[in-house]
């Protein structure tokens, strides 16, 4: 599995990502690097205690690593998720929640698949 | 090899500082904070190290904005730049970005490559404004300097026609200085800032630049000053104050400038209305002109004159106390009491020590005292009146052999000498007489006098034959001050004997050698400049 079959993988752009960051080796460190980010991990346990804001910080942050790395699905949940819980609406958030679980998960898949090959 | 410049990372995302630092650390010292809180630690000791800050907004604990707050509330931004980096591009979040004072907004995601040409260009222009910032004090610096070197220069030349060495510009401006900041530690009647301190000491180095237009044998004279003579060396102070009064308007509009006339004009005032020129009476004497009046006086007791010895601390702080030397502001006595304390450690302020020291010996009638009952009854005490006797020729008043071989042969500090004779001395007396042979030393001993500094001694060795030693002298004026010595001698004219003219050889020498060594030279110099009489040779030796 090379860089860009595990991008398509998990609904990333791996165009998008290499024009900005210009080198393969660069996307391929941060990418792998993503496997020990602990935002998500937060955001679910903020969740779970109903600590909305603690929840807010951490998915935004999701977010910006996810936009960063152009993880473009994973980008748009946590778009819908951080803008809910700005505004307050915390039912909607809720209802996300197992997207982005889904989004999330189907990245660490593949990301440790290409690790390992 | 360039320190390089360091950077602070605010982020509480792990990942995103990574990124920064990945492209940052090759060229930067990076240092990481994971919220505000953290970085407000760290810069509130290392602030001065830090060029830049990459400040996220979202953060727990303290975010972006409380710590842009708090940086410019204590104006950290001297030090460094703020560039925020955030993903909330929200119009309202760049405004305030802004409004709180931050440097750039870069969005996210970023361009890796925009963003670090846009650090790069921040610390750029910060850098830039630092060294700036740097070379303006330093210019500035500088020309505080030259403007005072400048005054030192001027002032020292005024001095060096009046036989003083420059000690005392030096000494008058640091009592000035003093006796200043220690009244305005006393009273603010005269709101006197720092800056006008300074201005004030040196605006005092030109208190005497009037005596340039005095003529030298009154300036010089060791003696006692007729009444004519005093008149014309007061004329110094009006002298001085219409000579800065007629440079150009501007000019004689800066503060140095009207501060300084004022100095020069009003400094023989005193508070009682009994100085000079004007008759001034207490506040009326601006107070510039009042404290370098009681500085000079100081300085003028403690040092050794032409006309006086130096008295000593103690006795020059008696005499001015008890108001003879004129009467003070009161307040600016006291201040001189209190700042006499510092006075008393010898360093600090400048003395001559050497020759003066020898000097001490002979005791010329104080001129300085406007009291008159006390000049005229100058009584020469037993032993002032023996030491006279033993080292002055009594013909030309001048040293005489005994002095120079007791106080000068055996000195190995000594650098300049020069020696003269009259020429065809021996002619003199066999056809006009040795009445006349006596008129002619008594004449040339004079005249040779006024034409050298009181720093300088006059010792006739023998005969015709006169010695000169000089106290620090510049090589490249030493020939022209023996020349127009020559000169003089050669412009002498006696009423009574039309058709007599006088002259004499010199020889010269200026180095580093033994007195006798010196001496021997001068000789030989004065050996070559015999063979054509009315001539100057000078010898530097290194």
């Amino acid at each position: 599995m090379d860089l860009k079959e595990c991008y398509n993988a998990f609904g990333g752009n791996y165009d998008e990502v290499i024009g900005r960051f210009r080198r393969e080796q660069m996307v391929e460190k941060f990418m792998l690097k993503f496997l020990d980010d602990q935002s998500y991990q937060l955001f679910e346990a903020s969740m779970s205690q109903k600590n909305y804001e603690e929840a807010l910080r951490a998915v935004h942050t999701l977010k910006g690593i996810a936009q960063n790395l152009s993880f473009t699905k994973l980008f748009e949940t946590s778009f819908i998720i951080t803008k809910a819980l700005k505004e307050n609406d915390v039912d909607v958030a809720v209802q996300m929640v197992p997207q982005l679980a889904d989004d999330y998960k189907l990245i660490i898949d593949a990301v440790s698949e290409y690790r390992n090959s | 090899m360039v320190k390089r410049q360091k950077i602070l990372i605010v982020d509480d995302s792990e990942m995103n500082r990574a990124l920064l630092l990945d492209m940052l650390e090759d060229k930067y010292e990076v240092v990481e904070a994971e919220n505000g809180k953290e970085a407000i630690s760290i810069l509130s000791e290392h602030k001065e190290e830090f060029s830049l800050l990459l400040l996220d907004i979202m953060m727990p604990c303290m975010n972006g904005f409380e710590v842009l707050e708090y940086i410019t509330e204590h104006q950290w931004d001297d030090n460094f730049a703020v560039i925020m980096i955030s993903s909330d591009d929200s119009p309202e979040s760049i405004k305030k970005t802004y409004e709180l004072g931050a440097f750039d907004y870069i969005s996210r995601p970023f361009d890796p490559a925009v963003v670090e040409r846009r650090i790069v260009n921040t610390l750029l222009l910060y850098t830039r404004q630092k060294e700036l910032e740097e070379i303006v004090v330093d210019q500035l610096k500088e020309q505080e300097n030259n403007n005072e070197l400048m005054i030192s220069i001027l002032s020292h030349i005024v001095e060096f026609r009046n036989g003083e060495s420059g000690a005392h510009v030096l000494n008058v401006n640091k009592i000035t200085k003093h006796l200043l900041k220690r009244l305005t530690e006393h009273t603010d009647q005269y709101a006197l800032t720092q800056n006008d301190i300074t201005l004030i000491s040196t605006a005092s180095a030109l208190h005497d630049i009037g005596k340039i237009s005095i003529p030298s044998e009154i300036l010089n004279k060791p003696g006692k000053l007729t009444p004519e003579e005093f008149e014309i060396i007061k004329t110094h102070s009006t002298i001085g104050a219409s000579m800065l009064m007629d440079l150009p308007l501007e000019q004689r509009e800066e503060p140095l400038v009207k501060v300084a006339a004022q100095i020069c004009r009003w400094h023989h005032e005193r508070y009682d209305g009994n100085g000079y020129p004007d008759g001034l009476k207490g506040e009326e004497i601006p107070i510039a002109a009042q404290v370098v009046s009681l500085a000079d006086v100081y300085d003028a007791l403690t040092s050794e004159r032409c006309y006086k010895k130096a008295f000593s601390r103690d006795e020059a702080l008696d005499m001015i106390l008890t108001g003879k030397c004129g009467t003070f502001n009161p307040m600016l006595l006291l201040c001189l009491q209190e700042v006499a304390e510092k006075f008393k450690d010898e360093s600090f302020i400048t003395k001559d020590r050497e020759l003066k020291e020898i000097r001490d010996k002979i005791d010329y009638d104080t001129l300085f005292f406007k009291d008159e009952k006390k000049d005229n009854n100058q009584e020469l005490s037993l032993k002032q009146r023996y030491e006279q006797l033993l080292y002055v020729d009594s013909l030309t008043n001048v040293y005489n052999r005994r002095y120079y071989d007791e106080c000068f042969s055996a000195a190995n500090d000594i650098q300049t000498i020069a020696m003269f004779d009259v020429d065809d001395f021996k002619y003199i007396n066999d056809n006009y007489g040795h009445d006349v042979g006596d008129i002619v030393l008594k004449r040339v001993a004079q005249t040779v006098l006024s034409n050298i500094r009181k720093t300088d001694a006059l010792i006739r060795y023998g005969g015709d034959e006169f010695v000169i030693v000089f106290y620090s002298m510049l090589p490249n004026i030493f020939e022209g001050k023996l020349e127009s010595i020559r000169k003089t001698v050669e412009d002498i004219r006696f009423e009574e004997y039309s058709d007599l003219q006088v002259t004499i050889s010199v020889g010269g020498v200026m180095g580093n050698a033994e007195t006798k060594q010196l001496f021997k030279i001068a000789d030989n110099m004065l050996y070559e400049s015999k063979k054509q009489k009315n001539k100057v040779t000078v010898s530097l030796i290194d």
